[in-house]
C-alpha cells in the first residue's frame, strides 16, 4: 500500500517468547513502525531487483481483467494461487508427513502417534489473500477487529513429541552421522520431486506484485476515496497502515475492544466501498498473469514439482 | 531504512514449508536448535551453522508477533541482545510450535505470507519458498 503520510501510527513492544530474551526496546519502536508503515513509499525507492524486470504498472481496462471485479474476500484468488498448494493439499502433505515419521519410529523401536492434521483445520487457519492488502474481510473485523482470529496458543506441553524420552528423541531428531526420522520424513516426501521448481523465485514475485502495485494511480486514488470514506464513519485515518496500527490497539495481545472492531468493521466497508480492494487486487492479478505469461517454462516447473509432491503424499498414505 | 527497502524488494509470499528444503536435525541450545513448542528464526542461512557466519543470531517465538522490529536477535549461548533487530533480517527458520507458523511481508500479518508447517525446518529461505531478509511480522496458529 502506498501510504503518503504515516501520523497517529504506533506499536507495541514485543512479544512474548521464552524468556530469554533482554528487556524490551519500548519507545525505540515506534519510530520502526512508522518507517515500516511508510513500506510502500519506500518501495520506490528500492534498488531494483537482481533479477525479474520491474512490472510495468498493469492496465486496468476491462479487457485486461479475466474475471469480474471482486466483491468480497472469497473471489481474491490471484493467478499464482493455482500453482500453490491449498489448505487440503497441505493437509494431505502434513498426513503424508506424519505417516512417514510414525513408520521411521516404528523401525527404530518406538511408538508415536504424530496429529494427522485434516483439510478442514488448515483451510480454518489459512488466511487466503484476506490481509494481503490489508485488513479485508467484514465478518473477522467484526469479531477480531484488526487481531487474527483466536487460535490455542502454542506452547511446549502441546506438541506431540515433547513427551518423548530422551532415545525417541534421538530417534526424531538424528545424531551425528545418522540422520534423525525429522529429516528422513523431509527427505521421503521430497522423492521425485522437481529440482527445476524455483519457490524462491515464485515468492519473490508474489511480493513484488503486490509491493509494486500498490502505487497503480487506480490504487493511490482508491485510498483517496477510502481516507474520506472513514472521516465519514468517524474515523479519521491518513491511511489504511495508519489504522491498523493505531497504538490504541494491540495485536500482540488477545483483547480486542469494542472500539478496535468498530474501527476495523469500517475500516474493510470503507476498503470495499472505495474501491481500493477491487482496484489493488486486478493490479495485482494482471500484473501475476504478466509474469505467468512471461515465464512458461518456471510456471511448468512449479506445477510438475507440486503434481510430484502430492503423488507423493498419496502414495505414503496408500502404503 | 534497510527494512522498508528490502520489504519492498522482496519478502514473504504464500507457499508452504511443505515444499521447502529437508529438515536438518535438532540440536539443544542456541547453536542451531530450537526448542519444542518455538518457532526460531536465524539470521544466518543453515541455522546460523555455516563457518563463514561466526556470529550465533537467533530468536525465539511462541505467540504471533506482530512487529519483528521490536525484537533484537539473541547471541549464541547467553542469549545476550544483539544490536540487530529480527525484522527483514531472518534467512533460515525452524517451525517447532506444533502448530503452522506463517511470515508475513509486512508488520501487523498483512502483505504477501509464507505457511509453514508444523515441525519443519528450511536452512535457507532464499532457496525455498519464502524470500530471504523479508519477513517483518510472525503468526503461530495452532487447530
Amino acid at each position: 500500500m502506498r501510504l503518503t503520510t504515516c501520523g497517529g501510527a504506533g506499536f507495541r513492544i514485543g512479544p512474548p517468547e521464552t524468556g530469554r530474551r533482554g528487556p524490551t526496546r519500548g519507545p525505540a519502536v515506534l519510530g520502526a513502525l512508522l518507517t515500516s508503515a511508510c513500506a510502500a513509499v519506500a518501495c520506490t525507492a528500492a534498488p531494483p531487483p537482481a533479477t525479474p524486470p520491474s512490472l510495468a504498472p498493469p492496465s486496468l481496462a476491462p479487457s485486461s481483467l479475466a474475471v469480474p471485479p471482486p466483491t468480497r474476500v472469497a473471489d481474491l484468488v490471484l493467478p499464482f494461487d493455482a500453482y500453490r498448494p491449498t489448505p487440503g493439499q497441505r493437509a494431505l502433505m502434513a498426513r503424508a508427513r506424519a505417516a512417514l515419521l510414525a513408520r521411521c519410529m516404528h523401525r527404530r523401536g518406538h511408538a508415536v502417534s504424530p496429529p494427522r492434521p485434516d483439510a478442514a483445520a488448515y483451510a480454518a487457519g489459512d488466511p487466503g489473500n484476506s490481509r494481503r492488502y490489508g485488513v479485508a474481510d467484514p465478518e473477522p473485523a467484526r469479531r477480531n477487529g484488526y487481531h487474527l482470529p483466536p487460535s490455542r496458543p502454542s506452547s511446549q506441553g502441546r506438541s506431540w513429541d515433547v513427551t518423548l524420552g530422551r532415545s525417541a528423541r534421538r530417534a526424531l531428531d538424528g545424531t551425528p552421522g545418522r540422520p534423525g526420522c525429522d529429516e528422513r520424513a523431509t527427505a521421503e516426501q521430497a522423492r521425485r520431486t522437481s529440482p527445476e521448481a524455483d519457490w524462491q523465485w515464485l515468492a519473490l514475485q508474489d511480493a513484488r506484485t503486490v509491493a509494486e502495485t500498490a502505487g497503480h494511480p487506480a490504487v493511490v486514488e482508491a485510498v483517496a476515496r477510502w481516507k474520506t470514506c472513514m472521516e465519514r464513519a468517524g474515523h479519521p485515518y491518513p491511511s489504511p497502515e495508519a489504522a491498523i496500527a493505531d497504538p490504541r490497539w494491540d495485536l500482540r495481545s488477545a483483547a480486542v475492544t469494542a472500539r478496535e472492531k468498530r474501527t476495523a468493521t469500517a475500516d474493510t466497508a470503507c476498503k470495499w466501498s472505495s474501491g481500493l480492494v477491487p482496484a489493488w487486487f486486478a493490479a495485482d492479478a494482471a500484473a501475476q498473469r504478466a509474469v505467468i505469461a512471461a515465464e512458461p517454462g518456471r510456471f511448468a516447473d512449479l506445477r510438475d514439482d507440486l503434481r510430484a509432491r502430492l503423488d507423493r503424499a498419496a502414495e505414503v498414505l496408500e502404503r | 531504512m534497510r527494512t522498508i527497502i528490502r520489504v519492498a524488494g522482496a519478502c514473504a509470499a504464500a507457499a508452504s514449508l511443505s515444499l521447502a528444503l529437508p529438515a536438518a536435525s535438532a540440536l539443544a541450545g542456541p547453536d542451531g536448535g530450537c526448542d519444542r513448542g518455538a518457532v526460531c528464526l536465524y539470521a544466518y542461512y543453515g541455522y546460523n551453522y555455516s563457518g563463514a557466519y561466526p556470529r550465533d543470531l537467533w530468536h525465539d517465538f511462541t505467540e504471533n508477533d506482530a512487529y519483528l522490529g521490536d525484537d533484537l536477535w539473541l547471541q549464541g549461548d547467553t542469549a545476550i541482545e544483539s544490536s540487530r533487530i529480527v525484522n527483514n533480517d531472518a534467512s533460515s527458520v525452524k517451525n517447532r510450535s506444533g502448530c503452522e507458523a506463517v511470515l508475513w511481508q509486512n508488520p501487523l500479518f498483512t502483505g504477501a505470507h509464507s505457511t509453514f508447517a508444523a515441525g519443519r525446518a528450511d536452512p535457507f529461505l532464499a532457496n525455498s519458498t519464502v524470500g530471504n531478509n523479508t519477513a517483518s511480522s510472525l503468526s503461530i496458529w495452532c487447530a
